[in-house]
């Protein structure tokens, strides 16, 4: 790799404290040759080579594990002041390239930047995540630590048995006080741990009003669900398909636990065609499995629904990893598919998600055209 | 004048073709699977496929671009299998594996040997193979050498349930007095790079393919039969291969079928 710099690039590098990028591992080859790693089988992986031969490349970089400015390395000797032309242009290709990073730099960006090649900043997407329970505020949390711009979550739900939510819950005791909000509850939590803008709606998850403000004014749309029952769901569907909004469906049941698919309308299967295919490959305890749904629906299954806090972890990380990565403008890895993880069976399966040609619910949405017109 | 761009408004762009709904047929049939398709509880399978296959800016499966990714692999299948020169061959016995295009007396031959070498055509037996029954030996043309390999002689049964499978035409193919051509799909080899939008891919050569011989040959398509049938004699398994469309060429002297 030949290092060339721009005057440009140049002239950004004069005073500025430079350390190299955290997430990368440099195996020095010799003082004009690096191997650059972030694991040990990273596709990101590549080679570095001053063709040059000034020997800057290797001293600078083993200088640079904590933040200096170039004068400090040339004051302390570890570059002399007649290979300063040298050094600049090194750490402008080395910024470009994102193997140094200037002091200060949100390095979670960083990563999403130079590891995934992400395109959009995190920092200007608006999300919604419906359900502030268990599931809920663990995904909300994460979205937050990802560095999501704003974030606005909706519950109706309260506190009821404070004892039973301190344990399931990953937010402060002292908030959880019977006959608080979940939602403003999780707020209140996510505004002491990041910069974004975090606002709380008190609607059921089903009200279909509250979930079209919410989708009109989010980017993307979690639904997170302890209790995975069909109206709620397809209550966003018919939103989402409403008004184009992509949502990411997540939800638990008792020791199952479910992530995606990520629902585009008009692109990817719809909520309803997901659940045709669920059902359908419930083969075995079919029977048993839709007497229970239809219990679920009523709303009379007499008890909590409770998931190890171990398991809502997994789930919502996985979640918002998924949705982290379709953010940022990458790929959407829970398009047309579920990730299913059984907990009780120690099992993960995959469920793809294919479109079906009339589906009641996404079909009458797409232009038809008489075929013999 | 009028604003809509058509002078009458009450002429029809259509006439009806779907009978009123009170209208139900029990006996299922392509027919009404077209008329009750909006009910349908069981979507037909070339909607479900055709819809699924659809290209999506945020898959996660990669799509190439192009087919670059498929001539690499193309040029490694064809500079590597049934890589033999003559010297590999038993004189008194070669033929029990291999004809050579010469030996095969055909209309078709001249155009089977530029399917084999020509760039164009040739490129296109990477999707599509194509099976040639003579007599009833069963060749295989191979891309870019200029032998047909034996793949099996068809004994009276064999050939009685090829004709068979072509039981619904009016007039069977004559296989005595012609030479009879297989468009064969091999479709992992274009879907294991662009899955199931590869198996349009390969249609689509096919279609070429038989749009070429068509052009230079004189030659009757035949487009429907019984496939598992036809699968069977060939001895494909009709999901990696499967007979996609039929040729048959009249020997000289012999007449075109209708």
């Amino acid at each position: 790799m030949n290092i060339k710099p721009s005057a440009d690039q140049v002239q950004s590098v004069q005073e500025e404290k430079y350390l190299v990028n955290p997430h990368l591992r440099i195996v020095y080859i010799s003082d004009d040759e690096i191997a650059v790693k972030h694991s040990g089988r990273s596709p990101s992986s590549r080679a570095v080579r001053d063709e040059g031969g000034t020997k800057v490349l290797g001293s600078v970089l083993r200088a640079l594990t904590v933040p200096r400015a170039l004068s400090e390395l040339i004051h302390s000797g570890v570059v002399s002041e007649s290979k300063r032309a040298d050094l600049e242009g090194l750490v402008a290709y080395l910024l470009e390239e994102q193997i140094l990073l200037k002091e200060g730099q949100d390095v979670v960006e960083v990563y999403l930047r130079s590891i995934l090649g992400g395109k959009q900043a995190l920092s200007a997407v608006r999300v919604a995540v419906v359900g502030s329970g268990h599931l809920g505020s663990r995904i909300a949390e994460q979205l937050i630590r990802l560095g999501i711009g704003a974030l606005e979550v909706m519950d109706d739900r309260r506190v009821k048995r404070s004892e039973i939510d301190a344990r399931y819950f990953t937010l402060p005791r002292a908030l959880l006080q019977p006959g608080s909000s979940y939602a403003e509850n999780l707020a209140t939590h996510l505004r002491t741990i990041g910069t974004a803008e975090v606002g709380a709606r008190l609607n059921a998850v089903h009200d279909k009003e509250a979930l079209r403000q919410l989708c009109a004014s989010s980017d993307c749309v979690v639904f997170a669900s302890e209790h995975p029952g069909s109206v709620a769901f397809h209550a966003m569907n018919e939103v989402a398909l409403e008004l184009g909004t992509p949502w990411l469906a997540v939800s638990m049941d008792g020791s199952e636990a479910t992530i995606g698919p990520l629902f585009l309308p008009g692109q990817s299967a719809c909520y309803n065609e997901y659940e045709v295919q669920a059902e359908s490959s419930c083969w075995g305890v079919k029977d048993e499995y839709l007497t229970y749904r239809e219990a679920m629906a009523r709303g009379d299954l007499g008890s909590e629904h409770l998931s190890l806090p171990s398991y809502s972890d997994i789930a919502a990380g996985l979640a918002a990893t998924a949705l982290m990565r379709f953010l940022i403008g990458g790929k959407a890895i829970l398009l047309g598919r579920s990730i299913r993880y059984d907990f009780e069976r120690l099992s993960v399966d995959t469920e793809e998600v294919l479109r079906l040609p009339r589906c009641p619910a996404c079909a009458p949405l797409r232009a038809y055209r008489h075929s013999y017109l | 004048m009028p604003e809509i761009g058509i002078y009458d408004s009450s002429l029809r762009l259509e006439e009806t073709v779907i009978p009123s709904p009170n209208s139900v047929d029990l006996a299922r049939s392509i027919g009404t699977d077209y008329v009750n398709r909006f009910s349908n509880s069981t979507p037909n399978v070339a909607e479900i496929f055709h819809l699924n296959s659809k290209v999506l800016r945020r898959s996660p499966i990669e799509v190439p671009p192009d087919r670059e990714v498929l001539y690499q692999a193309r040029d490694w299948f064809y500079r590597e299998s049934y890589g033999l020169s003559e010297e590999d061959f038993v004189p008194e016995h070669a033929d029990k594996v291999r004809i050579l295009y010469q030996q095969l007396e055909s209309p078709a031959a001249g155009f089977l040997h530029e399917c084999a070498f020509e760039p164009r055509l040739s490129g296109l037996l990477h999707s599509v193979n194509i099976f040639v029954l003579k007599g009833n030996t069963l060749l295989k043309v191979l891309p870019r050498r200029d032998f047909l390999w034996v793949e099996r002689n068809l004994d009276a049964e064999l050939m009685q349930r090829l004709s068979g499978a072509f039981d619904q035409h009016s007039s069977r193919p004559d296989f005595a007095s012609s030479t009879t051509v297989f468009l064969v799909g091999s479709f992992w080899r274009y879907m294991k790079f662009f899955g199931a939008r590869g198996y349009r891919m390969v249609l689509m050569d096919c279609g070429e393919l038989a749009h070429e011989f068509e052009a230079r040959v004189n030659a009757v398509r035949y487009e429907n039969f019984f496939d598992a049938e036809v699968d069977e004699v060939l001895l494909l398994d009709g999901v990696e291969h499967s007979v996609l469309m039929a040729l048959v060429i009249p020997n000289k002297g012999a007449e075109v079928m209708p």
